[in-house]
């Protein structure tokens, strides 16, 4: 059957969802974080009248969750699942064009050219540099693309309670992580995968910090931020500066401690380093 | 106005037991039960394997069953599915009446090659007592926390020997076995470490 939807972007995750979802079901579905923006609204609404399922933005309350380019800031449960929506499910389409090719290095877990990607990125600009898609070793084996979720989010992957169902519908492709597995972002022995340091950044709606955050520019040319995850700000709101009263544990604490010790490293002299 | 699909009774059962394939698949070595419904469904133990089946099979993958399997084959006849003469063709193998027949070609089985590791065999296994033996074993791997103690059934003496030989992820074949309402699923990736090979009698790990 045609879906009936636009023909880019989009479709890998819709297909995915409306096969999971049912009238039992309660989905979420964000982009980007936001509930509220027009592609997870469109969707969100489709998805209910296709399915007869509920709909909330509560990250706790999902069955299901439907995301374009980020994980939730609270963690996800054994019983949920995630569908993430993939543009270009090839890790090493940035070092290999020809797919065939492409398949050879994986099926002989030939990863040298993306180690090497990432050590020019070391020589040239002092740390590595790509923000979204950052490519992780899932189970040992396979170089994955985790989608274009932030570097934030990519650590959520690791040994994660919830099933992740990752599909790229225009490519026909399809790849899972399954719940307590290993994932790992690609990082040298002695230079370490880093997440984006928020430390400083306080929304100015809810005053939380040590989350993930969009830059908001402001009328006097100056930046303010804002909680990305739209759904745990509004938590916060109702409890004021302390979301912990409504909402669920989180990825990363009220200090910005991930919740595996010892899975993100720093080097020496790191003012980071836990 | 638009018109609204609806899911019917029986596409509502078909996606849970797809969800609940899907839930063993995630958690190897777990049971997991299948969907008490209302509607009318085939029931006991080639009820369940059906469904299995059904929700897994189609015109394309090679089959291959048990010779003089014919309730099942039958009962899938509607499927229009390709079968296989020789069990290291097949890409599943339905196994109930006697699995352990499998074993004097269990080594011929595809494991796929490094660059297509899909194409190997899935063997659905239907337990055929409820009151069977099973094989104590840890288990480890994608969808285990840390380590899980499992009841494996104990199909044949060298079963799940042999399944460990034949599995060098990402090389390998999957199993999933089914009982009268329960299915369990031990995929390729998952590491038993058959540390107790003595066996125990007993009622079925619900």
């Amino acid at each position: 059957m045609k879906c009936p939807s636009p023909a880019v972007g989009e479709r890998g995750g819709l297909q995915v969802t409306l096969t999971l979802t049912g009238q039992e079901d309660r989905i979420k579905v964000f982009d980007q974080g936001a509930d509220e923006s027009v592609n997870a609204a469109n969707l969100r609404r489709f998805i209910a009248r296709m399915t007869g399922c509920s709909t909330t933005t509560d990250t706790t309350q999902a069955t299901i969750l439907q995301s374009r380019h980020r994980i939730p800031e609270e963690m996800l449960r054994d019983d949920q699942i995630l569908v993430l929506q993939v543009p270009d499910p090839e890790p090493l389409r940035s070092v290999e064009f020809d797919t065939s090719r492409a398949q050879e290095m994986h099926a002989f877990k030939d990863y040298g050219l993306m180690w090497l990607k990432l050590y020019e990125q070391l020589v040239r600009y002092g740390s590595f540099i790509q923000g979204a898609s950052y490519p992780v070793m899932v189970h040992k084996r396979y170089v994955m693309s985790p989608s274009p979720i932030p570097r934030w989010d990519t650590p959520k992957l690791n040994q994660s309670a919830h099933l992740t169902i990752l599909c790229a519908g225009r490519e026909k492709r399809i790849y899972a992580i399954p719940p307590w597995t290993d994932v790992e972002p690609l990082e040298f022995s002695d230079r370490f995968f880093h997440v984006e340091d928020h430390s400083e950044w306080v929304c100015r709606l809810s005053g939380v910090r040590h989350k993930f955050m969009n830059e908001i520019p402001l009328a006097d040319g100056t930046s303010g931020f804002e909680l990305s995850d739209t759904g745990y700000l509004s938590k916060a709101l109702k409890s004021g500066s302390d979301p912990a009263q409504s909402a669920g544990a989180c990825y990363f604490d009220a200090d910005g401690h991930f919740h595996q010790p010892g899975f993100l490293k720093f080097e020496e002299g790191d003012a980071r380093k836990e | 106005m638009p018109v609204i699909p609806r899911e019917s009774h029986s596409q509502r059962y078909e996606r849970w037991v797809y969800l609940t394939l899907l839930r063993s698949m995630a958690n190897p070595g777990q049971w997991e039960n299948f969907p008490k419904t209302d509607m009318h469904s085939p029931t006991g133990l080639l009820g369940a394997f059906q469904m299995g089946c059904r929700c897994l099979l189609d015109a394309e993958p090679m089959i291959w069953c048990e010779p003089g399997n014919s309730p099942l084959i039958s009962a899938l006849s509607d499927l229009r599915l390709r079968w296989a003469s020789d069990p290291s063709e097949a890409d599943y193998l339905l196994l109930n009446l006697d699995p352990s027949r499998i074993m004097n070609c269990i080594h011929t089985l595809k494991v796929g090659t490094p660059l297509y590791p899909n194409a190997s065999a899935t063997l659905l296994i239907a337990l055929p007592t409820r009151n069977g033996s099973f094989q104590k074993a840890n288990l480890s791997g994608p969808g285990i926390r840390g380590e899980r103690i499992a009841s494996l059934p104990a199909i044949d003496g060298n079963f799940w020997a042999a399944r460990n030989t034949a599995c060098r992820y990402p090389l390998g074949w999957d199993v999933i076995l089914f009982s009268n309402e329960a299915v369990m699923s031990v995929p390729r990736s998952t590491n038993i470490n058959l540390a107790q090979p003595e066996t125990e009698s007993g009622p079925e790990p619900h």
